[in-house]
């Protein structure tokens, strides 16, 4: 056990060393200049090369601009912002609960749907049942989620006037008892996680789908279902457990693809996360927010693959096992 | 007022035959007395605004987007202000005198301001203010005015005397600049400190809250403003990045006031659902759409070219297509709400002929009939720079190659990204022509945009205009303090300039916005709307978010 | 596999979706009447009649004529994207897989590595870092899309590796490139033909996306994504340019799926 901890502390180092590494060439490829460095005034473009010029130096060889800022970045410092001049990581951190709030949230409702779903349809295959959700998902995975977010708030905010067109919470949220501010932020939350978990469905639901057709084919269960056992048990015991093993990998997996959708529907909605952030920086070239951005979407991957590892090794016996 | 139901009863009335029910309201009650509240001003309620971006500082000599800067404007006073008609008052100076040929002003402070904090302000405030300013390490782009002090003295507690090296007229205007506590700030470095997130000011509100995870900034009226304290308790304001979100967020309510474009003011502003709740305006801007030729590039060197594509082009086609209408053709920098507007000046009219005459003389025609104009062998091939996320500037610089093409010039189109426009684009002089636009500031004064000293990288005559009488004329008016004669002198570079086409002048579009009707005491002026806005008002059953005892 | 796949309903259906859309997009100029970047400010704002059966934008082109030259736009997008993303992983991975070793190790690690990124992240860096033309669009989303084909054929390359039809073109001494390309890739390459499939339908939405945020293809070439861009400034008074764009997208997208799922199906 003390050997595999040991080999995936250092496969996580490497990983670690290899995401800053990225980072930092992506943006010392790209072609332009940060925000500000030309800018029209010459005290911001002295300014900008300072803050630069402290975080990773600038007239010195590409490998010790790298090593300079990799040392920053292990104390946690990513510098300051160039646009607004405070420390990236308080910027950062003011944001991740947002995203990581909400695509919680997303990714329990494409869990409780997704799967129920993919099951039914695995089980009933060739149903009616099937067709439907096979249209439903695909559909959900061609729509382009702006669009369909531009839609829904159309109909369910300005027509309808169902739920609150943008942001997170409503003006007067400080003046609120406690139950009135649980209301009002999964009011705001209802069109935006929709438009976020709608596109998702597909992938995992397809594959519990298929996963069970390939389960319900095996002669275990062939050989249960002939000695009569409810089926609603073998569902319960067989099938959901063969699905729900992969799945939790796959959610895992799928933490940078909802960190990336955070980007649109946070803009889109007003949300003040992690995406619509990463957005601004790009938009105002924050060479140094970009940088921290990166690196730290990165690193949350790795926890979110951390995470399904551990919870695969809980809910697996075998693999526990294996390990000892 | 006898029957407190009767009231009521007239006024929900008055929601729908407001203008009928409202004077018949006056009439019947104001006589009865202040019981009849809902015609006096009542407290109490919160005006919902937006902006594109978040604000990045509430320090006032750093701001340099419009989030912060508008943030600012409650928070803050300068010693003069802007009135409703677009002149210069006091605002926080009582008055001010101008002597020795202009060399010399002193402003007389009011007595017994408040910051926010109960400090009273003083002159020390206006020194500290303008010490930051010019203060080398303070990163604000404010400072050039300020840099034509020769020397600012502390008068007493209510004084401040303010020498310049010589006679400049823009300097009025530039102490609109707000003004800064120096108990607050005196040990802080104003680029770090965190007073950027908490600010004091002198203004009619005060800063209450600054929430990054709700996307808000809030502000809450100042009970010892020195002009009262405004009515409406609250102000906030919302972050909403995207326009169509914005859009449907004024559909619904969720912000009172916005800037329309001209679709949306003329096509969605007109359903009966959006006029029962908002007011609509229009203004003239103070800016102006312009191409801008680099006058080192081959073609554009000359004259009569630029003067040719000025014909070559129909404005009031960009005008109609681009703005449906909500602009007006420019004639040069200054527009039509600005004192030195000459309004007996006229735009060249639209004719591809005289171009073709024109470019002809220039040497410029289709010699190898390949459909492209060329001199010397060199096919009149340009390229139109324009900056990211401006769709009108897109689609006029669409329509003017369009109407190039017409004439036989070849035009391509670049839409840049912003940083990368100033970077590579401007800074570098490395454009034919851009399309970009000017929003200048009350004062006349042009000289950095054509005064052949600003040339250099950096600074903003980037197309390389040079003309010696415009240079001179540009410096006469900048020591000039009669405002007629001021007036004069700007006609003369407007003629000039508009001679010389260095810009193709396109339009000064109208400034379009709304703001929702529930709002009592919205007056607009030349000046616009807000100058009143501590005097405006919602009455209590309109108010429809919690004003929470402030 | 061939004759079961056109069997497949779901693959049939996926290309009468394609198909046409295609067709028309390829030979646009023959079913145009207009230009796509013709202005006309007269006709600003039409809703579909016969002379402009999708109606015009608020420029007065004429949409039909713009949705087909941005089908164009938007379909090369995918397919050069997923192409270029195709080859790379496909060389990486039959490299990884072929050697194994340490050179395997190296090149799945940075797999790894690439695979912590949101993809959409980077591609939002480099599009808003670099000047934004249809071919770097096409490149930054290729370059950032490949490690799912590099895992599929290494680990295809692995399972074939060892087979007796490689051991004997490596016995004969045949040169390792040409084994590797005439012979491990021919036979891995069905997975990842679903993979690009998907990943043709990604791009075409990841492209509409950044012309969302601005950073797409810019005008005045018409792509799907930044017609639909305009039609944020028209929402509610020009149904029909929210409409029609968004529905080729979601249809073309529907489409390509639908046929990677009737090729993995049939694999």
């Amino acid at each position: 056990m003390g050997k595999y901890i040991l080999k995936r502390m250092i496969n996580l180092a490497v990983l670690f060393v290899g995401i800053t590494a990225i980072s930092f060439a992506v943006i010392k490829l790209a072609p332009g200049s940060p925000a500000g460095i030309y800018s029209f005034n010459a005290k911001v473009k002295t300014d900008v090369s300072k803050r630069i010029e402290k975080l990773y130096g600038l007239d010195k060889p590409l490998w010790q601009q790298y090593w300079i800022w990799f040392k920053n970045i292990l104390k946690l410092d990513f510098g300051t912002s160039l646009t607004d001049g405070r420390k990236v990581i308080d910027e950062i951190k003011e944001r991740i609960p947002i995203t990581l709030g909400i695509n919680l949230i997303v990714m329990f409702i494409i869990f409780s749907v997704s799967i129920p779903l993919g099951l039914w349809a695995g089980y009933k295959q060739g149903g009616l049942f099937d067709k439907f959700t096979t249209i439903l998902v695909f559909a959900g995975f061609a729509v382009p989620s702006f669009w369909l977010a531009l839609l829904l708030m159309q109909y369910f905010g300005v027509d309808l006037g169902w739920f609150p067109i943008s942001g997170l919470v409503s003006v007067d949220f400080d003046y609120f008892t406690l139950p009135q501010k649980i209301f009002d932020v999964a009011k705001h939350l209802v069109l935006p996680v929709f438009v976020a978990s709608f596109g998702s469905l597909a992938g995992l639901s397809r594959y519990s789908r298929s996963k069970t057709i390939e389960i319900t084919r095996a002669n275990y269960i062939r050989a249960a279902l002939s000695k009569g056992l409810p089926v609603r048990i073998i569902v319960y015991r067989h099938i959901l457990k063969g699905v729900m093993l992969p799945v939790i990998t796959i959610l895992g997996l799928s933490v940078p693809g909802l960190l990336g959708g955070s980007v649109v529907f946070e803009t889109i909605f007003s949300i003040p996360g992690m995406g619509l952030l990463f957005y601004q920086a790009v938009m105002m070239r924050d060479y140094t927010l970009i940088m921290g951005l990166l690196v730290i979407s990165a690193v949350l991957t790795l926890i979110g693959n951390m995470l399904a590892d551990l919870a695969y090794a809980w809910a697996d016996p075998r693999i526990r096992y294996r390990r000892n | 007022m006898l029957n407190p139901q009767k009231n009521r009863l007239i006024l929900l009335l008055s929601k729908k035959h407001s203008a009928f029910f409202f004077f018949l309201g006056v009439v019947l009650f104001l006589p009865l007395a202040g019981s009849a509240q809902s015609r006096w001003p009542q407290r109490g309620g919160a005006i919902v605004l937006s902006s594109i971006g978040s604000p990045r500082t509430l320090i006032p000599l750093l701001a340099t987007d419009s989030a912060s800067s508008i943030i600012c404007s409650f928070i803050y006073n300068g010693l003069l202000k802007y009135d409703k008609n677009l002149n210069l008052t006091g605002d926080l100076a009582r008055s001010w005198e101008v002597l020795d040929n202009g060399r010399k002003i002193i402003f007389h402070l009011k007595k017994g301001i408040k910051w926010h904090d109960g400090v009273e302000f003083t002159a020390e405030d206006v020194r500290f203010t303008y010490q930051k300013l010019i203060d080398p390490k303070v990163i604000t782009p404010y400072s050039s005015d300020f840099q034509r002090i020769k020397r600012l003295a502390v008068r007493g507690k209510y004084t401040v005397e303010v020498i310049y090296k010589e006679p400049f007229s823009p300097a009025l205007s530039s102490w609109t600049m707000p003004i800064i506590p120096e108990h607050i700030l005196k040990n802080e470095d104003l680029n770090t400190t965190s007073y950027a997130r908490h600010p004091i000011g002198t203004g009619p509100y005060k800063f209450h809250k600054w929430s990054v995870c709700r996307g808000i900034v809030e502000l809450t009226a100042f009970k010892d403003y020195f002009e009262g304290k405004p009515f409406v308790s609250r102000i906030v304001f919302r972050v909403i990045p995207d326009t169509a979100t914005l859009f449907l967020e004024v559909l619904t309510q969720g912000v009172d006031n916005a800037s329309l474009t001209p679709l949306q003011y003329l096509k969605h502003a007109n359903t009966p659902l959006f006029r029962k709740h908002y007011r609509k305006f229009t203004y003239p801007s103070h800016g102006f759409l312009y191409m801008g030729y680099n006058l080192n590039n081959f073609f554009f060197r000359d004259k009569r070219v630029r003067q040719a594509l000025n014909y070559a082009v129909d404005k009031n086609e960009i005008i109609k297509a681009v703005y449906l209408g909500q602009a007006e053709v420019s004639t040069g920098p200054f527009t039509r709400d600005s004192w030195a507007y000459d309004f007996n000046s006229r735009p060249a009219e639209f004719s591809p002929l005289r171009a073709k005459e024109l470019l002809k003389q220039a040497g410029i025609y289709d010699s190898d009939s390949d459909g492209i104009l060329d001199k010397n062998g060199r096919p009149f091939k340009f390229t139109i720079f324009t900056n990211q996320g401006n769709m009108e500037r897109k689609m006029a610089a669409e329509i003017i190659q369009k109407r190039l093409a017409d004439i036989g010039i070849k035009v391509s189109i670049r839409v840049v990204e912003w940083t990368v426009f100033i970077d590579r684009i401007i800074k570098k002089k490395k454009f034919d022509a851009v399309l970009l636009g000017w929003s200048l500031s009350q004062d006349p004064d042009v000289y950095s945009l054509f005064h052949s000293s600003q040339t250099s990288e950096g600074e903003f005559n980037f197309i390389g205009y040079k003309n010696p009488e415009v240079d001179e004329l540009l410096v006469q008016a900048r020591r000039e303090f009669d405002k007629e004669r001021r007036k004069e002198l700007y006609y003369k570079v407007r003629r000039l300039i508009y001679d010389d086409q260095p810009y193709m002048f396109i339009c000064s579009p109208y400034s379009l916005s709304c703001i929702h009707k529930r709002f009592i005491g919205v007056c607009p002026k030349k000046g616009g709307y807000w100058y009143n806005f501590i005097k405006w008002w919602v009455p209590k059953q309109k108010q429809i978010h919690i004003t929470a005892g402030f | 596999m061939a004759r079961r796949i056109v069997k497949n309903k779901l693959f049939l259906t996926g290309m009468a979706i394609i198909l046409p859309i295609a067709f028309l997009s390829i030979f646009a100029p023959l079913f145009c009447r207009y230009n796509p970047t013709d202005i006309n400010i007269e006709n600003a704002l039409l809703a579909p009649s016969w002379q402009h059966p999708l109606g015009t934008d608020s420029l007065g082109r004429d949409l039909w004529a713009r949705m087909l030259y941005g089908g164009r736009v938007s379909l090369s997008v995918g397919f050069v994207a997923v192409g270029i993303s195709v080859i790379i992983g496909v060389l990486l991975g039959a490299v990884a897989g072929f050697y194994g070793g340490w050179v395997d190790e190296a090149i799945m690690r940075f797999v790894d590595m690439m695979l912590c990124f949101p993809s959409f992240f980077l591609i939002l860096t480099l599009a808003a870092l670099s000047k934004p033309s249809i071919y770097i669009i096409m490149f930054i989303i290729g370059i950032t899309n490949w490690m799912g084909p590099a895992r599929l054929i290494r680990a295809e390359v692995l399972s074939l590796k060892e087979q007796n039809f490689i051991l004997a073109a490596r016995s004969l001494g045949l040169p390792e490139h040409r084994i590797i390309i005439r012979h491990l890739i021919p036979n891995a390459i069905g997975p990842v033909l679903v993979n690009a499939t998907l990943g043709i339908a990604a791009a075409i939405l990841v492209e509409s996306s950044l012309s969302f945020l601005g950073l797409g293809v810019q005008p005045p070439m018409p792509s799907w994504g930044n017609i639909l861009t305009d039609a944020k400034s028209t929402l509610g008074v020009g149904w029909w340019i929210t409409l029609f764009p968004g529905l080729a997208i979601f249809i073309t997208v529907l489409g390509f799926n639908l046929i990677g799922e009737a090729v993995r199906d049939s694999l």
